[in-house]
């Protein structure tokens, strides 16, 4: 079914609720995203799950260029989320949309790894709302921001981190 | 046979018979259970099978058709001296077959320019090799001058306009396949020429994402997804035989971007077609090259990740933009907004059923019933809500145009010009293999 590469079909299934309502895919947030599966050399979710256990949530985890890397990507993704116009604009696929967006964030970059869905979910949820917050609150700024810092900081981050394991 | 087949085929469409469908449906199968290059013959020859299926007249098909027959036979033939009369017997067939306009023919021009580093390949390979050298002696050389002639080649694997795809479906893609499968299936290639060879297909992958024309978009990023899951697979990166599903989902789009507008279901089709994510017949090939760059040195995993995430995010932005250029992609009935959602959601759930099982080893089950009726339930609300039809918001997305040739540089003469040059530089390598003693 294509699950053990499940990094894959979120990035995907989001771009695609987004491109079906004409708006911007996100290019930052599936750089990180993906990023953080190619830090751990998987793209299965339960992987990254299960590293975060080991070594620690990815944003702490590895050396300090790694983690670095790490932080720039899960940044750029957040300022990306929050330079897309308001979620209302995006009709309620486009804010289906963006709560995934939240939550892979928040799976992938901060949460500790759990193997049963039900604590992961929770702690999924209380970060997202956290991040939505966050997103929301920094809009005004992140709006004056060039489109092209977002995918670059990004990138610059995945690869600063690759380089460096 | 498959090539006899085709040329069969293309006979019966010169005649103007839709029997041609079934001669091309049969070299398709013969190509797939066939010793050379059976992916390429297999899915050139069907796409000139759905092509032929196409309400316009056959007879187009008939050169194009001729052409491809002619590229397949470049991955065939062992003796260098005809190599080089078969590939410009294939880019004569296209550039005889390009239509009117000025456009057409820098198409053309760019087309027969495009041949020259074939040429540097095939007098390299013959002189430095030997006539017995081609395919698998290619050296690094040879092999890195048909790597580039397929770089050159793949932004004029969609034609030269729309009104006129079977020059670039037929011909150019094959050569562009054809010289790919060349240049990376060769025993002595140096590892440099396949890691160039990933980055080069994830880099035209992003780059294709950006082109304003459907018709590149999809030709170019299958081509580069040929390139990728081939040199991939030889550095051990990534299973084997992807560039069968590449080839497949090539042709899948080539088909269904040909028939948006003429049925009813071509709204759904549409909205797959143009997306970057969900229903994207690309997208397994792109899991394998992303599952390659798990696997990759360093930054050159990162490299191909770039590329590729940035080719699927250039496809969904452009979603708007094809609708409102073409309007084809109109509203989607209540039953394709549904199936649409359902594909989103299932894609959005379906990597929390690994959550349960053993990371990386062990099957993953299937989902529980209520996770199927939720995802049905959410399908089935979306619908009923509206607002999720293709087009609903047409956006402005940076794209590319065109690369071509500026009209001022192909006039007529120079075209035929060219095209003579690279006939009797054929021809010049035909004779020089029957002085040998080769032919």
């Amino acid at each position: 079914m294509g699950a053990p590469s499940g990094l894959v079909w979120i990035v995907a299934g989001v771009f695609t609720a987004r491109s079906v309502v004409g708006a911007r895919p996100g290019l930052a947030w599936g750089i990180a995203c993906l990023g953080a599966g190619l830090r751990w050399g998987t793209l299965g979710l339960a992987d990254v799950g299960v590293s975060a256990r080991l070594f620690g949530p990815t944003v702490v985890a590895g050396a300090p260029l790694v983690r670095a890397g790490m932080i720039a990507a899960v940044v750029a993704a957040l300022v990306d989320e929050s330079r897309r116009e308001a979620a209302t604009d995006e009709g309620w696929a486009g804010r289906g949309a963006s709560a995934a967006a939240i939550v892979a964030l928040v799976a992938l970059f901060f949460a500790p790894g759990s193997a049963d869905l039900i604590p992961s979910a929770a702690t999924w949820a209380i970060g997202a709302g956290i991040g939505a917050g966050v997103v929301t609150a920094a809009r005004p700024a992140t709006r004056l921001l060039p489109a092209w810092l977002p995918p670059g900081l990004a990138a610059v981050g995945v690869v600063a981190a690759q380089v460096a394991l | 046979m498959t090539l006899l087949l085709l040329g069969i085929g293309a006979l019966a469409a010169a005649l103007g018979t839709r029997a041609a469908v079934l001669l091309f449906a049969g070299a398709a199968v013969l190509g797939a259970l066939g010793p050379a290059l059976p992916a390429a013959a297999a899915w050139i020859a069907a796409t000139a099978a759905g092509l032929a299926l196409l309400p316009a007249s056959p007879r187009r098909l008939a050169l194009p058709a001729l052409g491809a027959a002619a590229a397949l036979g470049v991955g065939t033939a062992e003796n260098t001296a005809v190599i080089l009369a078969l590939w410009v017997i294939a880019t004569a067939t296209a550039v005889a077959t390009r239509g009117p306009g000025e456009g057409a023919r820098s198409w053309a021009m760019a087309l027969c320019l495009a041949d020259l580093p074939v040429v540097g390949a095939v007098v390299w390979t013959a002189f430095a090799v030997g006539f017995e050298g081609w395919p698998m002696r290619l050296d690094g050389t040879a092999a890195a001058l048909v790597l580039a002639a397929a770089v050159l080649r793949a932004p004029l694997a969609s034609g030269p306009d729309d009104e006129a795809p079977e020059p670039g479906l037929l011909v150019v893609r094959t050569q562009t396949v054809v010289a790919v499968i060349l240049a990376l299936s060769a025993t002595t290639n140096p590892r440099s020429l396949l890691v160039t060879a990933t980055l080069l297909g994830a880099a035209g992958f992003a780059a294709g994402g950006l082109s304003a024309r459907p018709a590149t978009r999809d030709g170019i990023q299958e081509l580069s997804l040929v390139a990728l899951v081939i040199a991939a697979a030889r550095l051990g990166w990534a299973p084997a035989g992807w560039e069968w599903g590449a080839l497949a989902a090539g042709t899948l789009m080539h088909n269904l971007r040909l028939r948006i507008g003429q049925s009813r279901a071509s709204a759904l089709a549409g909205a797959l077609l143009v997306g970057g994510g969900i229903g994207l017949p690309l997208l397994p090939v792109v899991l394998v090259g992303l599952e390659g760059a798990t696997r990759a040195d360093g930054w050159i995993g990162a490299g191909i990740l770039l590329g590729l995430i940035g080719g699927l995010a250039g496809r969904a932005s452009s979603v708007g933009v094809v609708a409102a250029a073409t309007g084809r992609a109109s509203r989607l009935s209540v039953v394709g907004t549904a199936a649409l959602i359902a594909g989103i959601a299932a894609g959005l759930w379906a990597p929390l059923l690994s959550l349960q099982g053993t990371p990386s080893v062990g099957a993953v089950g299937w989902p529980p019933a209520w996770a199927t009726a939720a995802v049905l339930a959410v399908a089935g609300l979306g619908a009923a809500l509206g607002g999720a039809g293709a087009g609903d918001r047409p956006q402005r997305a940076r794209t590319l145009g065109e690369v071509r040739l500026p009209d001022r540089w192909a006039p007529p003469a120079l075209l035929r010009a060219t095209l003579a040059f690279l006939a009797t530089g054929a021809g010049a390598m035909w004779v020089t293999g029957i002085l040998r003693g080769f032919l």
